[in-house]
């Protein structure tokens, strides 16, 4: 079909306003909606970094946008970053009051940043005009601003979350982590160093010396086992050769303390059995009592054997005492090189566990790799059968 | 061998200084198109009706889909990584910057490149441009200009209603399958929508149609004699169209970027 001219001009006219005026319907609609007749109130701020922050970046308050930044610039006298911002007419009498605070939140998730606007409170609760256009508005990077979140002179402050300041927390251990790593690494490699035998490094050293420290205990323990006569150098060797004369003299003395009881215990055991015997036959020894011939003289008269047995008795047990008040006094005096040895025993013991916790603790020393037992199967297939 | 290089360097460099001093031509020409007789705006008209309102059917259909599928797409997977507002953002990069220019200016060769250096070589061929020429017309002037004139503009034109069926019709026809709140969408897409990227959608599209109707009429009055010439003709002005447009639109998004 062939179409007449003037339906073609028409058609390609309507194809032309149509298409000309949705192009101005959409840049008047964008207008509107990014506010190109609306009346903006101008402010600033400053913050220690211009990280988080961008141009056309949106201000907002309880999640509504009521700003843009319109300006950042770095001061170089004194390296801060001045942001200038507005807010919208709509907004700018209800939100702009003194003790406003403007804070710049960044999330840890990566999630970008928001610059929230925190109108100030009146400490008189009285309401207050809002600040003038131009007035400088504190940021939370600055102590002024600090100090009124902190003293609850802002509505509606957003305090970080938790998560948040944990993921924040992360940073920090990350690069602490850094140094921690290097340091292993060169720990390893000494250590490698070491065990391929090399001196050069601390460990090797440590290791050689504590090789021959093991060497030295050993003999050591040899020289204890054989006798005080052998050889005894080193410390263990000397504390030990010193254990070994205070025991052996120690040993002597409660020999002769203990020969000395065996023969008052013999003393008393024939008190008791005279004693026994006597216990064994009440009645005898009442007749024997009231008898003047077996009465308590008798008793007394019998050329003393009693009294002989008590007083030998009384002799030995203060014969007893006498050696215990000497072996007291042994000790009293001995005492300051037991405790001297025991001193020197307390060192060597805490030195040889700093040595096996310095092993326990060194991976790939403690304990090493231990043996498996080769467990044969119990089940057998034909093909395990030799053919 | 480095003098066949030489050669066809030299070769290709003169063809582009005639290409170059025929698109100054074409422009020159053009400043004088509104003193011209009827006959040129009759030319006119009708290049932006088959260029521009033909083109209609399958620019819409093409924008519906492509706008559908980035909103629906977009609406179901976007919002589950807390990022739903970035559908406007990718809307507006693929329709309005990237995939809308382009997209209308490869219709464009396909349908209306094809034609002109179709017609335009046969005229060639059947001796009418001579004819132009000995009774002192200008082919150029009354031949060539409303053909640009008129691919531009519908460029254009076809550009911005690929844009607006891309980005309004698209939020009807998902409607259908997932509903968006009208406020939100309309609100959110005018918040992400800046007019720079409506700048850079009119300048694509507009050196898209000068690219697109310089290419076809240069290649179509190089034929010379034969209708064999014709084709050939057609097939080097699809394809240099089709580079030249790709190499613009990456001039131009890095110019957008930078």
């Amino acid at each position: 079909m062939k179409l007449k001219m003037p339906i073609v001009d028409q058609i390609v006219g309507l194809f032309i306003v149509i298409a000309i005026l949705a192009l101005a319907g959409l840049l008047i609609l964008i207008g509107i909606n990014q506010r190109w007749f609306a009346k903006n109130y101008n402010f600033s701020t400053r913050f220690n970094s211009m990280s988080g922050l961008e141009m056309g970046m949106s201000v907002t308050l309880k999640g509504f946008v009521i700003g843009k930044v319109s300006g950042i610039q770095m001061n170089p006298e004194d390296r801060f970053v001045y942001v200038d911002f507005y807010i919208y007419d709509e907004f700018y009498s209800h939100v702009v009051k003194p003790n406003s605070v403007i804070q710049l939140q960044t999330s840890p998730l990566g999630l970008g940043t928001a610059l929230i606007f925190n109108p100030g409170k009146s400490e008189t609760n009285i309401p207050q005009p809002p600040l003038a256009e131009g007035s400088f508005i504190f940021s939370n990077h600055m102590d002024e601003g600090k100090r009124l979140l902190s003293r609850g002179m802002v509505e509606g402050a957003a305090s970080e979350d938790t998560l948040g300041s944990l993921i924040a927390s992360i940073g920090p251990i990350l690069s602490n982590l850094e140094p921690i790593l290097v340091n292993t690494n060169q720990i390893l490699i000494h250590v490698n160093d070491a065990l391929e035998g090399s001196r050069d490094t601390a460990l090797g050293n440590t290791l050689y010396n504590l090789d021959k420290s093991v060497n030295e205990i050993y003999v050591a323990l040899a020289t204890v086992n054989k006798g005080p006569s052998a050889n005894t150098s080193g410390p263990l060797g000397t504390v030990l050769t010193n254990a070994a004369s205070m025991t052996d003299t120690l040993n002597l003395e409660l020999k002769r303390q203990l020969e000395t009881l065996n023969s008052t215990l013999i003393n008393l055991e024939g008190i008791t059995a005279n004693l026994d015997s006597l216990s064994k036959d009440p009645r005898g020894l009442a007749v024997k009592l009231i008898d003047p011939k077996g009465s308590l003289k008798t008793l007394l008269d019998d050329n003393n054997a009693i009294y002989n047995d008590v007083i030998e008795m009384m002799n030995s047990l203060a014969q007893i005492v006498n050696e215990l008040e000497s072996l007291s006094r042994f000790l009293t005096g001995s005492t300051p090189q037991i405790s001297g040895i025991l001193q020197e025993g307390q060192d060597v013991l805490d030195k040889s566990q700093d040595v096996m916790e310095a092993l326990i603790n060194n991976p790939l020393l403690s304990g090493g790799v231990s043996e498996k037992q080769e467990m044969p199967s119990t089940f057998q297939s034909t093909r395990d059968e030799d053919f | 061998m480095l003098r066949a290089i030489g050669h066809r360097f030299f070769k290709m460099l003169q063809q582009s200084l005639y290409a170059l001093g025929f698109f100054f031509q074409v422009l020159r020409e053009s400043l004088f198109f509104l003193r011209r007789q009827k006959v040129a705006f009759k030319v006119l008209t009708m290049q932006i009706y088959f260029t521009g309102v033909k083109a209609l059917g399958i620019i819409t259909l093409i924008a519906l889909a492509i706008g559908a599928a980035i909103l629906i797409n977009g609406i179901a997977v976007l919002p589950q990584f807390g990022q739903g507002n970035l559908v406007y953002l990718i809307l507006i990069t693929v329709i309005t910057r990237e995939l809308g220019p382009v997209l209308t200016a490869f219709i464009v060769i396909a349908r209306s490149a094809t034609a002109i250096a179709t017609e335009l070589g046969d005229m060639v061929v059947t001796h009418q441009i001579e004819a132009y020429v000995s009774i002192g017309i200008n082919p150029v002037s009354y031949l060539v200009v409303p053909r640009f004139l008129g691919v531009t503009i519908s460029t254009i034109l076809l550009t911005i209603y690929f844009n607006f069926i891309g980005l309004f019709a698209a939020f009807f026809l998902t409607q259908v399958i997932k509903p968006i709140p009208f406020f939100d969408y309309f609100y959110n897409l005018f918040n992400a929508l800046k007019v720079v990227d409506v700048i850079t959608m009119i300048m694509k599209s507009l050196v898209f149609g000068i690219i697109i109707s310089i290419t076809a009429s240069y290649y179509a009055l190089k034929v010379q004699v034969a209708s064999t010439e014709i084709p050939v003709a057609v097939i080097k002005a699809v394809g240099q169209g089709f580079v030249l447009c790709i190499i613009a639109d990456v001039i131009i998004t890095l110019v957008y970027y930078i």
